[in-house]
């Protein structure tokens, strides 16, 4: 017969046969923390590559695009050695709607291969043009150009040749045919970008197109480079090159622009996929701190598991076998389990994270990388091989004696202070000894429940908040466009004053699905007043007439003195308008009357009458009682050169102690004005039209004539209806909290005194619920709308089709891990607790003995469950508690509501009631087959 | 008359394929006071016979008679309140609860009957036994012949009427097991309560009223003590 040789291996598969039963349990925790290790690494690999994925497919793989760059052999030559790759695209001209504005078309072009495979273009449908008169454009500039046209289409433009730098100025008609409707790039790196008209193509035509006779096609340069560190100081080194080329070729050093989307923009891409967006966040979190639970589980499996087997170690070490030995012969069996359990974990993680990340939207994708599979196993067997050594050393450093007679607990049980109870209730006595006695291990578990009882308790509530913001918008659309605030005081500048217009509200109200629409208006006026007091000045800081009158000047109290008088701003506008009397340039705000009606709270003297406010009869004055005016001085400890100081005008006192901050003024409302005193209102409208904005470089403010202007005064006389002081509920919303000196009146209101002033906002509410169809008519009417202009555009179907899917994703993953947090704290309570009652058999036999019945014996493992369970809850929930003040706190001090924040208990109630029946009734099972055995089989098993 | 008897008693049990008798068709009856010891050689089977006697274990045929009364309809609950209020148990490896102190070891069988204990009883019971400052300690800190006192104690401390002793003496080093053996014997002949001990010790046996001597699980011999009956 063979022999078989004992080694350590052989010895480790041994003890692994022969102990199917109790390794199953352990088998399960192994791959459960496996899984959630691997899970860890899967989802991290994955979000990475999302977020990246994402990125390439709104902007393109191009780290940088420069626009109209120039191309011969000294940049060919400086491009192949300095970047990974680089390609061009042929820029032929413009094309927009036939009679409309150049700047709502779009750049056509042909692109390189190089530069193709960088704007990483795809197709929604249709396909690329391969024929000369055919073209492919991406979806929005689609509507732009004219909603409702499909594939196949012969659409004509205008087309406005490239001419060099710029397009000609006068356009040909030309026809092409819709062959293919792209993916947003240019519209998504526009969003993304200070820059207001960027010139990167959004149509495209088939390869090799020659410009039209008489034009000269520019070159834009897409490149990438591998190596993303050395990117900003080639561009330097690039533009500085094109420049001086340009110079010794055309003469000129102008028309080189270049835009940057490399580097900075793969970070922002990163935030705006995952990043920024919570659930994301979230999961990572809980899946770390999972894993950490669960590694806690595995502590706590193998030291069960090894304390079942003192015995056998205490043997082995009776028979001489060394601590080394020991370690060798259980650590060769970890390591036999982890290979066992880690493709099994690999293998469910990848589906887990695959089926999880199936429900987070198209823009996450499960692509993890291929490193990640050999660092998910090296990861796991690290992991769990670490948690079993804890164990294992302790166990490796008892006597045999120990071992076998169990002294150490012995010796514990010495170490404790006991007092003898004259009378007691035995299960009561004898759970609440346990516990005192094995007081660590239950520790372990009730941390482990107090983990899974704050976490759910905080993902619930949070998902909870999130779901509730649905409902954050008053109406199905809000949309703003900010450029009104922008116009300076006094005059109202046509050519800068975007807005939205009465016939934008007309065209959208024409639409079938919308049912009404309500707005807020803002415009600049003047009241006349009798003399500037010291209140009155400082009004004029709040409505911006000073704040050029420093420009450039160091903002001190001396300063502040000296050339506090000039308001250079409104000199021209004054002199022109022929006004005398002095006068107080005051924003001029209309809101919706239901506004007014919700203001109940609001500080104020006299009434607001919406009759005689609708009829332009009554105006309301929002003056605070004090205003303060400082400065702000702004300290970069790094680089001097942008240190600055600047204005600030505040309802509320500063906070002094800072100390950089310098109070310049302070004054209180006096009679200034007085409710039903009559007072003279005026504007000045420019009638000069749309005049093209010029700005000094890209991205520096619209340079805004000082020249007087062809303009139009409005002046009325009405009565003051009322005085607020202080803002609160709905007209605080408006105003972010501060209190800003303005005239109030109601749309009818300001409409009496002119009709020109567009909206600055306006909310869209339609006559059904908004659906997929529906949202897309209505955006696509929008795009038509407010081609030539920037408004925010909100939607409150999209944003409860983003939060449906963020509330979704949440919902999932924290019951997710709730479950398995709950389940693992019953895997460890059950573990324990059956080891304890296979090891009290002998206990449970003398309780019989002497006359326990089985309910009390069981009753005395029950109230050890409930014991741990109810530290584990109790302790979890405080520490909720506790967080939850802290945070409302913070919240309160900040002077928030956190009206969107609500504690949801239910799914963490149901959660522990189930473990309690769960563990209570495995419990009592298992003391119930215990007790099938007779008293001398209890007391004999020891 | 008798206050626990038992008739035909037979147990049976598996030992792989086999069938091992341990108990062979005992029928015996114990007497209220007496003091019986249960002798034989290892394995013949006398602790297998005090078990089945003292309901620890279940016969696989055979009856046993308490008080006339057949404890064969009684169910576990019925079991349990008659071990505690009317037998005790001292058991060679002492079997004390090691979460519980001296004193409350020696309470339980009280505490489990939701009784109130008889305070002056008791400590008649622990100046006998001679563990009065030993009763706070938790099992672990005392000896075999301390922990085996307290034992006793518990095995007395609710009055019972039969005290069943298997092997008491076996972990005790002599004068310990002497000690102890007195002690039971004393106790029990002070307040009146049938002693039942198995013993394999002839020495012990010899100290008992009557001596029944089982071998492969028949009682071959049932004799009374003379010479003890004399003291």
């Amino acid at each position: 017969m063979k022999k078989k040789k004992l080694t350590y291996n052989s010895l480790a598969l041994g003890n692994l046969k022969n102990r199917k039963k109790q390794y199953t349990l352990l088998i399960i925790g192994i791959i459960l923390s496996m899984t959630l290790s691997s899970s860890f690494t899967f989802f991290v690999s994955s979000a990475i590559s999302s977020a990246l994925e994402t990125h390439n497919f709104l902007y393109g793989k191009q780290s940088h695009i420069i626009i109209n760059t120039i191309r011969n052999e000294e940049t060919e030559e400086f491009l192949n050695s300095n970047v990974t790759t680089h390609g061009y695209a042929h820029i032929l001209g413009k094309i927009a709607a036939v009679g409309d504005e150049p700047s709502t078309g779009a750049d056509v072009a042909w692109l390189e291969k190089e530069a193709k495979d960088l704007y990483f273009q795809s197709l929604i449908e249709g396909r690329m043009p391969e024929k000369e008169n055919e073209i492919a454009i991406e979806k929005s500039a689609l509507t732009r150009l004219g909603i409702d046209y499909k594939l196949n289409d012969k659409i004509t433009f205008d087309f406005y040749v490239q001419d060099a730098d710029q397009p000609k100025e006068k356009p040909i008609k030309k026809e092409y045919i819709l062959v293919g409707i792209l993916n947003d790039k240019r519209s998504n790196i526009e969003k993304q970008s200070w820059v207001t008209d960027i010139r990167i193509p959004a149509a495209f035509v088939m390869d090799n197109t020659e410009i039209e006779i008489g034009g000269k096609e520019a070159l834009h340069l897409f490149i990438s480079n591998s190596d993303d560190r050395f990117i900003d100081g080639f561009i330097g080194e690039y533009v500085e090159l094109t420049r001086t080329l340009r110079r010794s070729y055309y003469g000129a050093n102008d028309g080189l622009s270049w835009y940057v989307t490399g580097g900075y923009e793969i970070m922002y891409t990163v935030a705006d996929t995952f990043g920024m967006n919570a659930p994301y966040l979230l999961i990572l979190v809980f899946v770390a701190v999972l894993a950490v639970a669960s590694n806690i589980g595995i502590v706590n499996a193998f030291s069960t598991n090894l304390k079942e087997r003192k015995r056998q170690i205490g043997l082995l070490r009776s028979v001489g076998a060394t601590r080394r030995q020991i370690i060798n012969v259980y650590g060769k069996e970890t390591f036999i389990l982890c290979l066992i359990c880690t493709p099994v974990s690999i293998l469910i993680s990848i589906g887990a994270v695959a089926l999880s990340v199936s429900t987070f939207g198209e823009n996450f994708v499960f692509k993890p990388s291929w490193w990640v599979l050999p660092l998910s196993a090296i990861i796991s067997i690290l992991i769990v091989t670490l948690s079993s050594f804890i164990p294992l050393f302790s166990a490796s450093r008892i006597t045999p004696m120990q071992a076998i007679r169990n002294i150490s607990l012995n010796r514990k049980i010495r170490t404790k202070k006991i007092k003898t109870q004259k009378e007691f209730n035995t299960s009561k006595l004898l759970a609440s000894r346990n516990i005192k006695l094995y007081k660590s291990k239950q520790v372990f578990t009730s941390i482990i429940l107090a983990i899974a009882v704050f976490g759910s308790l905080f993902g619930f509530s949070l998902a909870g908040g999130i779901e509730k913001q649905n409902r954050s918008l008053n109406a199905d659309y809000q949309i703003r466009d900010d450029t009104a605030y922008e116009t300076k005081p006094i005059a109202n500048y046509d050519w800068f004053r975007s807005g939205i217009s009465e016939n934008d509200v007309q065209e959208i109200l024409s639409n079938n699905y919308v049912e009404s629409i309500k707005g807020e208006k803002k415009t600049n006026g003047y009241i006349e007043v009798e003399e500037l007091t010291d209140y009155l000045e400082l009004c004029n800081y709040a409505t911006g007439v000073y704040t050029e009158t420093f420009d450039g000047i160091e903002i001190t109290k001396e300063n502040y003195e000296k050339y506090r008088e000039i308001p250079i701003e409104n000199t021209a506008v004054i002199e022109k308008a022929n006004i005398t009397s002095p006068i107080l340039p005051l924003d001029f705000l209309a809101l919706p009357e239901d506004t007014f009606r919700n203001s109940s709270e609001t500080v104020l003297k006299g009434k607001i009458n919406i009759d005689k406010l609708n009829s332009g009869e009554e105006v309301i004055l929002v003056l605070p009682k004090t205003l303060e005016l400082s400065t702000h001085y702004y300290i970069y400890e790094d680089n001097e050169e942008l240190n600055y100081s600047d204005l600030y005008i505040d309802s509320k006192p500063s906070d002094l102690s800072d100390e950089e901050i310098t109070i310049l003024k302070t004054a209180e409302l006096t009679d200034e004005f007085k409710v039903g005193q009559k007072i003279k209102l005026g504007w000045i409208m420019s009638n000069d039209g749309k005049r093209p904005i010029t700005y000094a470089e890209e991205g520096a403010e619209p340079e805004i004539s000082s020249e007087p202007f062809d303009h139009e005064k409005i002046e009325k006389e009405v009565t003051i209806g009322a005085i607020i002081y202080e803002y609160s509920g709905i007209i605080e919303q408006l105003f972010n909290g501060y209190c800003a000196p303005c005239v109030l009146t109601t749309i009818d209101g300001l409409d009496t005194f002119t009709k020109k002033v567009p909206y600055r906002q306006i909310e869209v509410t339609l006559k059904t619920n908004c659906t997929e169809e529906i949202n897309e008519e209505i955006t696509n009417l929008f795009d038509r709308i407010f081609a030539d202009q920037n408004p925010y555009i909100e939607s409150l179907y999209e944003i409860e089709k983003d939060n449906a899917i963020t509330v979704k994703t949440m919902y999932i993953i924290i019951t997710a891990v709730v479950i398995l947090l709950f389940t693992m704290c019953g895997s460890m309570i059950n573990n324990a607790l059956t080891a304890r009652i296979r090891e009290s058999k002998k206990e449970i036999g003398t309780l019989r003995a002497v006359g326990a019945s089985s309910k009390e014996i069981s009753s005395s493992y029950i109230r050890q469950v409930l014991s741990v369970l109810g530290i584990g809850t109790l302790a979890g929930a405080g520490a909720y508690g506790l967080f939850h003040a802290i945070y409302t706190l913070i919240i309160l001090s900040y002077g928030q509501t956190q009206d969107d924040y609500i504690i949801t208990i239910w799914q963490t109630l149901i959660g522990i009631i189930l473990l309690v029946v769960f563990c209570v009734l495995n419990i009592y099972l298992k003391v119930k087959k215990e007790m099938k055995h007779s008293i001398v089989e209890n007391i004999r098993e020891l | 008359m008798s206050i626990i008897e038992c008739k035909n008693l037979t147990k049976e049990y598996l030992s792989g394929e086999n069938v091992v008798v341990a108990l062979n068709d005992v029928t015996v009856s114990f007497e209220k006071g007496e003091f019986v010891a249960i002798t034989g050689p290892s394995g013949s089977g006398k602790s297998t016979f005090l078990h089945c006697l003292s309901s620890l274990e279940n016969a696989t045929s055979g009856e046993v008679i308490y008080n006339n009364e057949s404890l064969k309809s009684y169910n576990d609950n019925q079991l349990s309140i008659l071990r505690r209020r009317r037998f005790g148990f001292v058991f060679q490896a002492y079997n004390l609860v090691e979460e519980l102190t001296g004193y409350e070891n020696i309470l339980l069988p009280i505490m489990l009957d939701k009784k109130k204990p008889d305070e002056e009883y008791l400590k008649k019971i622990i100046d006998i036994l001679g563990i009065e400052d030993r009763l706070s300690h938790l099992p672990s800190a005392l000896s075999g012949g301390q922990q085996q006192r307290i034992a006793i104690a518990r095995a007395l401390a609710n009055k019972p009427t039969i005290l069943f002793a298997d092997e008491p003496t076996g972990n005790l080093d002599g004068k310990s097991g002497r000690e102890v053996l007195s002690l039971l014997k004393y106790v029990s002949k002070e307040l009146g309560v049938t002693l039942i001990l198995v013993t394999h010790d002839l020495n012990v046996a010899e100290q008992a009223d009557r001596v029944i001597t089982i071998e492969d699980g028949a009682v071959i011999k049932d004799s009374k003590n003379t010479s003890v009956q004399g003291e």
